[in-house]
Parts: C-alpha cells; sequence; structure tokens
C-alpha cells in the first residue's frame, strides 16, 4: 500500500471531520435556506472556548468541552436571533452575506482577544497510537473521527425520522408556507438548527486540533472544502454531506502526498468546478423547478 | 437574488465625487493621507467594476479582489522580470485576467443557488496559495514577493511618493467610472438586471443569459485587473498576505456598505473602507471588529447602503415636471413580420413527462394567422407548459411544433424569439427598477444589432440606434394604450393591470408574429379585463397579429376568441368555436366543475 495508501486511509478519516462540517451546513440550509459562510470559524470559536476554558483557566477538560458546547450552541442561537432573525424575508443572498460578516465577526474577536501568541497547541486528549491493518497504519483520532461521525449521523437518522421535529426540521426551507401552515414556528425550528449546527461545529473543532495547532483561521480550508463536500453530495442529503466529505478527503489527502500541498488546493478546486458543471444538483440533490 | 435594486443614470453622484478628489489632490495635503487615497481610488476601481456583477446582474463575487492580485503581480511581473513597457503589461495583463475571468466564468455562469459566491470565494483562496506557493515561484518569488520597479513618464514621477501617481489613479477611476456607466445604462446593462429579475423572461426576450452574464463578469475582472496598477506603484512591493481572500470580502463589503447597484456607492464605500484605517492608526484587531460590525449592520438594516440614503433624501426634494426628460417623441413604427396565411402555430402530438406525471399528453394546437385563439381548462392543465414549449423554456419529451412553417425543434429560446415568437407570463416579470420605457426597450434587445465597443462608447456612438429604440418602445407603448404620463414611471410603482398592458408592449416592442399571453386578466377587475379584450381585439385586426392565450374567464375568452382549446390533465377534451366548446358537456364537468351539464350557468 506504502505512502499513497496510508494517504488514502488519513484521507477517509479527515474526509468525515469535512464530512460532519459539510452536515452541519446542509443541515442548516435544509432548514433555513442559508448557506453558511461562518459555520468553519464557529468551530474554531467553539475550540478556543474550550482551550481557554482548560489550557487557561484550569478547568477539566471534560467541564471545559461540556462547556464549550454549550457555548458554542449559544452562539448559533445569538446569530440566528441577532443576525438572521431580523429582516428574515431579505433574499438568501443577503443572508448569505450575513453570515460572510459574521464569519468576518468572529475572526476579528477571535483575533482580538485570544489571537495574542497564537497558533496554540491544544491540551492532548487522546493517546497519539496507532494500529495497523492490512500493512496501513491507522492512528486512533482516525477511528475516534469515523465513530464520531457515525454517532452523530445515527442521532440525526433518530432525530429526523422518529420524531415530528426532525420531519419539520428537513423540509422547512422548501416550503416554509407549508410549515407554517401545519402550525409549526418556523422561528423556533431555525434558531433549534442554528443550535445544533453549533454544536456539530464543536465537535468538528476538536477532531481537528489533535493533528494541526488551534488558531483564528485554521478552518478557511476546511471550511471551502467542507462546502465542496456539501455540494458534491447535493447540498440537501445528509449521508451526501459525509459521501462528499470522505471524496474530498481522499482526494486532497493523495494529491498532497504526491504533488503537495498547494496542487491539492487547486484539484479540490477543480473538482468543485466539474462537480458543478457535470452535476448541478450533486449526486444526491434534486433539482428544483421554477414557477413562471 | 440580492434585495437591492440597482440604480440608473448615477454617473453625476460619481462625477461629483471624483470632483471631490480632484479638489483634494490639489490641496498641500500630506504624503500619508496622499498614500491613503491613491490606495482608497485603486480599491475604488474594482469595487466598481465589481458593482456591475454583483449590483446589476445580482450575483454574489466573493473572489473580486483575487484579480486585482493578479493584476498587480501580473503588471510587475512584466515590468521587472520582462522589462515590458507599463502600458504594454498593463494591456497584457488585463488580457490575461479576461482569459481566466472567461474559463472560470464560463463555469459560473451555468451556476445555479450560490454557486458562483462558493466558487469565487474559493478562487481567491486558491490565488493567495499560489502566490505563496512554489508552483509560480520564478514570476512570483513566493513568500519574498516582487519589489515594484519605480515608473515615470518623461517629467512625471509615478513612484508611490511622486506627485502624479495620484492623477494617475485618479484618471484611472474616472475612466472606469464611465466606462461601466455606460455598460450599466445601455442594452447590456438593462438584460443585466432582466436577468437579475428572472432568467427565462430575459430568455423569451431575446436574451443570451450565459453569454451576457459571462460578459459582465469578465468586465469586472479586467477592471479589477486595471486596478491592480495603481495599487503596486503605491504599494512599491507586493507579497501573498495583501492579496489574502479576506480581502475579498472587504471588497464586497465596500459595495455593501457604499450602496449595491448605484456605481457611486460603492466609490463611497472604498473610500470610507480605506480612510478609516488612517483615522484609527494602529488598532489593527479592534478596527477589523468595526469594520465587520459595520459590515453586517448595514447587510442587516441598511441593503441599500449609504447611497441608499443619499438617493432616499435626494428624492425628497421636489422637481417640477420630474426628473427624468419628457417622453421621446414618436419616431418610427415597428414593422412586424408579414402576417402568416394558413396556420402561424402548428403543434402536434406534444408530451411532456415530469418524473412520473404526463404533465402534457399528446396535445395538438393549431393556431391560424391573424386570430385569437384561447387555451383554457382548470388549474394544472398544462396550459402554461404548453407555453413553455411553444417559447423554448422546456422540451417536449415527444410531438413537433412548428411556428410559421418552421421547426423549432431544439431551438434556444433567444432563437424562437427571433422567429418572431413573444410572450409574457402570468406574473408580470418587469424589472422593479427601471422605467416602463426601459422595461419597453427590454424587448428590443434580440431583433437590432448592437455591439459592445459601442454601449461601452457611450451615448455618442450608439445615438442613432437608441432613436430607433426609443421609437419602437413608445410606438409599442402607444399601441397597448398607456398614457405617455406614465412612461417614465418605475415598473414598480405600476398598478397591476398596468404592469400586464406593459408586458404586452414589451413582448409586441420588436415585432411580433405569435404573441403567447400567460392570464392577461387574472387578477383584474372587469374594467380593466374589458380594456384587455379590446386591446387585444385590436391587436389582431388592425395588426394581424396572431394571439395564443391562456385564460380563466369564460366571459373573456368567449368575446375576444376566434378558436379555444380546452385541456385537462394535459390532454386536448374539446377544441372548436368558443361558443359550442364551453357548451360541451365533458368541458362543463371539467373547467366549470358542475357535475351534471346544463345544471350550471356559464358565468362570464
Amino acid at each position: 500500500m506504502g505512502l499513497v495508501g496510508a494517504a488514502a486511509v488519513s484521507g477517509v478519516a479527515v474526509g468525515f471531520v469535512y464530512g460532519m462540517l459539510a452536515f452541519s451546513i446542509v443541515l442548516l440550509f435544509k432548514a433555513s435556506g442559508i448557506p453558511n459562510f461562518a459555520q468553519g470559524n464557529i468551530a474554531t470559536f467553539g475550540t478556543f472556548i474550550v482551550y481557554l476554558l482548560a489550557a487557561r483557566a484550569g478547568l477539566p477538560l471534560a467541564a471545559a468541552i461540556g462547556l464549550g458546547f454549550a457555548g458554542t450552541a449559544a452562539l448559533g442561537v445569538v446569530i440566528y436571533l441577532g443576525g438572521m432573525l431580523p429582516r428574515g424575508d431579505a433574499g438568501t443572498l443577503n443572508l448569505a452575506i450575513r453570515t460572510l460578516a459574521i464569519y468576518l465577526l468572529l475572526f476579528a474577536v477571535m483575533n482580538l482577544f485570544w489571537g495574542v501568541g497564537q497558533p496554540f497547541a491544544f491540551p492532548r486528549f487522546l493517546p497519539a497510537a496507532s494500529m495497523t491493518v492490512a500493512g496501513v497504519s491507522v492512528s486512533l483520532l482516525s477511528l475516534v473521527t469515523v465513530a464520531a461521525a457515525v454517532v452523530l449521523g445515527g442521532a440525526f437518522w433518530l432525530l429526523y425520522n422518529r420524531t415530528a421535529t426532525g420531519l419539520l426540521l428537513r423540509g422547512i426551507a422548501d416550503r416554509p408556507e407549508v410549515a407554517r401552515l401545519l402550525g409549526a414556528d418556523t422561528a423556533r425550528l431555525s434558531g433549534l438548527a442554528w443550535l445544533l449546527a453549533g454544536l456539530v461545529a464543536v465537535v468538528v473543532g476538536l477532531l481537528t486540533v489533535p493533528t494541526a495547532l488551534l488558531s483564528s483561521d485554521m478552518m478557511d480550508s476546511f471550511f471551502l472544502y467542507a462546502f465542496t463536500a456539501a455540494l458534491l453530495g447535493g447540498m440537501t442529503s445528509l449521508p451526501g454531506a459525509f459521501v462528499g466529505g470522505v471524496v474530498v478527503g481522499v482526494v486532497s489527502n493523495v494529491v498532497t502526498v504526491l504533488r503537495g500541498q498547494e496542487i491539492s488546493i487547486l484539484a479540490i478546486f477543480a473538482l468543485l468546478i466539474v462537480i458543478l458543471l457535470v452535476r448541478p444538483d450533486g449526486l444526491f440533490g434534486h433539482g428544483v423547478v421554477e414557477r413562471l | 437574488m440580492f434585495a437591492a435594486r440597482a440604480h440608473g443614470h448615477t454617473l453625476p453622484f460619481a462625477l461629483a465625487i471624483l470632483a471631490v478628489l480632484a479638489g483634494l489632490g490639489l490641496l498641500p495635503i500630506d504624503q500619508g493621507m496622499r498614500f491613503t487615497v491613491v490606495l482608497a481610488m485603486s480599491w475604488g476601481i474594482a469595487a466598481v467594476g465589481l458593482d456591475l456583477f454583483s449590483g446589476y446582474l445580482g450575483l454574489a463575487n466573493f473572489g473580486g479582489f483575487a484579480f486585482v492580485g493578479i493584476g498587480a503581480y501580473g503588471i510587475t511581473a512584466l515590468r521587472s522580470e520582462a522589462h515590458v513597457n507599463v502600458v504594454v503589461a498593463l494591456l497584457l495583463t488585463m488580457a490575461l485576467a479576461a482569459l481566466l475571468a472567461a474559463v472560470l466564468g464560463a463555469a459560473m455562469v451555468q451556476l445555479q443557488h450560490f454557486g458562483a459566491a462558493l466558487t469565487t470565494f474559493f478562487f481567491a483562496f486558491v490565488l493567495f496559495n499560489v502566490l505563496g506557493g512554489n508552483t509560480l515561484d520564478p514570476i512570483t518569488h513566493s513568500e519574498n514577493g516582487l519589489a515594484v520597479p519605480p515608473l515615470s513618464w518623461g517629467p512625471l514621477d509615478l513612484t508611490a511618493n511622486g506627485p502624479w501617481l495620484y492623477w494617475l489613479a485618479w484618471a484611472m477611476l474616472l475612466a472606469t467610472v464611465a466606462v461601466t456607466s455606460n455598460y450599466a445604462n445601455s442594452r447590456a446593462g438593462r438584460a443585466l438586471r432582466l436577468l437579475k429579475r428572472s432568467e427565462p423572461v430575459a430568455g423569451t426576450l431575446g436574451v443570451r443569459a450565459r453569454l451576457t452574464k459571462l460578459g459582465a463578469f469578465v468586465f469586472s475582472a479586467v477592471v479589477a485587473a486595471a486596478a491592480g496598477l495603481p495599487l503596486s506603484l503605491a504599494l512599491g512591493y507586493l507579497a501573498p498576505e495583501t492579496f489574502h481572500f479576506g480581502n475579498s470580502i472587504t471588497l464586497f463589503a465596500m459595495l455593501v456598505v457604499g450602496g449595491i447597484g448605484s456605481l457611486a456607492g460603492p466609490l463611497i464605500g472604498a473610500l470610507v473602507f480605506t480612510a478609516l484605517p488612517q483615522l484609527m492608526q494602529g488598532a489593527g484587531a479592534a478596527e477589523a471588529l468595526l469594520f465587520a460590525a459595520i459590515f453586517l449592520v448595514f447587510v442587516i438594516a441598511l441593503p441599500d447602503g449609504l447611497f441608499g440614503l443619499l438617493d432616499a433624501a435626494w428624492r425628497r426634494v421636489p422637481v417640477p415636471g420630474g426628473r427624468l426628460g419628457r417622453p421621446r417623441p414618436l419616431a418610427a413604427v415597428a414593422d412586424p413580420p408579414p402576417p402568416v396565411e394558413g396556420d402561424v402555430l402548428v403543434a402536434e402530438d406534444v408530451t411532456v413527462v415530469f418524473g412520473g406525471v404526463r404533465a402534457l399528453d399528446g396535445v395538438s394546437v393549431r393556431v391560424r394567422g391573424g386570430t385569437i385563439h384561447a387555451l383554457v381548462g382548470p388549474n394544472g392543465a398544462g396550459k402554461t407548459t404548453f407555453l413553455n414549449c411553444v417559447s423554448g423554456l422546456l422540451r417536449p419529451t415527444g410531438g413537433r411544433i412548428a411556428v410559421a412553417g418552421r421547426d423549432v425543434g431544439r431551438s434556444r429560446t433567444h432563437q424562437i424569439r427571433g422567429m418572431g415568437v413573444s410572450r409574457t407570463f402570468q406574473n408580470p416579470s418587469l424589472v422593479p427598477d427601471l422605467s416602463v420605457l426601459d422595461n419597453v426597450r427590454l424587448g428590443l434587445y434580440g431583433s437590432h444589432r448592437w455591439s459592445v465597443a459601442r454601449d461601452l462608447a457611450g451615448g455618442w456612438a450608439s445615438r442613432g440606434r437608441h432613436r430607433v429604440v426609443d421609437g419602437l418602445a413608445a410606438a409599442a407603448l402607444e399601441r397597448v394604450g398607456l398614457p405617455a404620463a406614465r412612461w417614465d414611471v418605475l415598473a414598480s410603482e405600476l398598478s397591476l393591470g398596468e404592469q400586464k398592458v406593459v408586458d404586452i408592449a414589451r413582448a409586441i416592442a420588436g415585432g411580433s408574429r405569435l404573441l403567447l399571453l400567460d392570464e392577461p386578466t387574472s387578477g383584474l377587475g372587469d374594467d380593466e379585463i374589458a380594456r384587455v379584450a379590446d386591446l387585444l381585439k385590436r391587436l389582431r385586426t388592425e395588426h394581424r397579429l396572431s394571439i395564443l392565450v391562456v385564460a380563466h374567464n369564460v366571459g373573456f375568452v368567449q368575446d375576444t376568441s376566434d378558436t379555444v382549446t380546452v385541456l385537462d390533465f394535459g390532454r386536448v377534451i374539446a377544441e372548436g368555436e368558443p361558443d359550442r366548446v364551453i357548451a360541451d358537456p365533458e368541458v362543463m364537468t371539467a373547467y366549470l366543475g358542475v357535475a351534471e351539464a346544463g345544471a350550471g350557468v356559464a358565468a362570464g
């Protein structure tokens, strides 16, 4: 198998990280119709909360992680209430631009208050163990990542398929007026989607920092890759987000090993353009018919 | 699409700002201030160019500053490595930017949703990595960056500290404002605004959507690349960090805060965003926070930006006789294609399948030249689907459609418009921020030859054509009987009845042989319906126009139509003369929802 094989395997693992970030983007898109350009920075923000509580305030890591989840979920709700709900009918592009402004805002806050001396080494919470499967070395982090993705996917599958709230979350972006007629409180559902997206973001951040240093810009490439994964999966398909993430992860890791980081970024960009041209609705998406 | 409206004829505002900048250049301001204004003007060039794409076409471009980077690096590398003359370097780099934008744009203009937003953002990220990477190291010198050679033209010192760089940047900004304003207010600019409103409608009016969008994208990129010249001269040194992808977001923020779709607004935004850091010396991260907060507040609360505030204040000042000139006199009359003897439309066995649903199931319709043919049926019967097939918005799964004996086949919408087929839509798709007359001018998009070069050169070069188009548009408006006092009103201020009538004027302005009308009477009162009925009859008898009209109102159909086809569940259930067809028991059941023939009375 050699280097390329190992790169492909670790690509699957990192692909699940992209997949989870893509998943949170898709979940929000389905529930509110907003493509969230700030999702990567929300993940970084949540990771910073955990870092500050654990490494600076000296809290036990488990408590810090718990508070990190709570804080980031709250951040999601605050962004929704403060940034998306006022004049929420201004159109998709306007709302997308708001998320871009929030991207800048979160970045500036992290730089201003926590950025001095970054990047930081995150406290180790997983042993750097690895095992060899069929001649390929697989790290514990990779296994944990895949396990986290499975648990997350399973939990959301149950939410979407077994609860009335989940059913509404799946569909309100397509037909908000129908959801409203059915008596759904769309504002509350959108808020819930932002909260859930915040929770998933923290998982993404925590699975990223064991191999990358913590800095305010650490999610920039992740975020673009995740968006590519989401589009590859069809932007409305939650399993598609994971499939897209794994494709992006494997391609980027293998090309990095063969030709270096710079070419791998170009390769993913080319992948994005090709997907959008060949299958604008992605692998699992469905087209939208415009009424005239 | 972006919520903010686009503004026409904003050149005076932009020129006023340029005049202030010229005055500032004459004052003995200190070196630091001069430098800041040169930077601001460089950003302003890129912002004004980008406004055409994002403000008038309404597509997001979150990678606009990447093309400034391509410009700055391209011009500098050509000058320092290849020792090329600066003007040649500028032109070559603009050509390179055009080429790159054409390749990227060809993919981008086909994207839906926010595909454009993501690809442009990603492109800026790619460029930042390439500038700092190894692939182009011989040209970019990677992290070491490029030193910009000093420049002087004879006695004119154009280096960062020289007095003349200010005027170079100013002149380039002036040129950009003039050319972009011509673009925005030309035929191509109006087409952009129509595309922003609705792409299918633009297609039926003869606009080639992809090409038009691509043109705007390439234009923005070329202008941004030109901005790289004053920027590189002012900075004196280029590093990848200068073209960080975050700067593209800053550029977009300038548009939003200044006022998107106004040309003058982005200029204001560029000045504000570049001047503020100078005032808040060295605040660094706090300044970035303030900018992000300002940006967010504007997107939410003031999507029309600073220009929107200015414009609203300006509109409150009353001007006797209106702001625009009086309606233009009639200069010409549209010469429609000769009326067709025999059948103008022959549709045979047209079938459309959506998934498992047969929206049209073997529908055949014939429309004789110079007659009005009505298409009626309950909701979901397939009436609009049939019109979409005829106008090329939808490709039938099976069957054949011919207009005036020519097979429509696989023709695109704008080609079918070229065969003399025009149409209106159930919801009149006028461009809300254009005047009535401008909206009707859009109907002449496909029928006259134009040149982009002339559009950019402005009024003088295309004066003769404008006179013809104005005359045709005015003739169409007279024909539908809209009072001249309403011609300069913005389409958003019209009543529904007026909108429907203007929509018809737009459809016939370019000379039409077959007019497709989708529910021209829906939502109208009895008086207005009678007026539309009179208009259709006049178009038929006086202009020998053939009309296929979708309608619900039985009285209207009986009053206007020569023949009727009734659709139900995608099939033809009756056809013939109106009075006979409407008395048909099957039609009574399907169309009027009457269970037993004779039990109901056909209502008007």
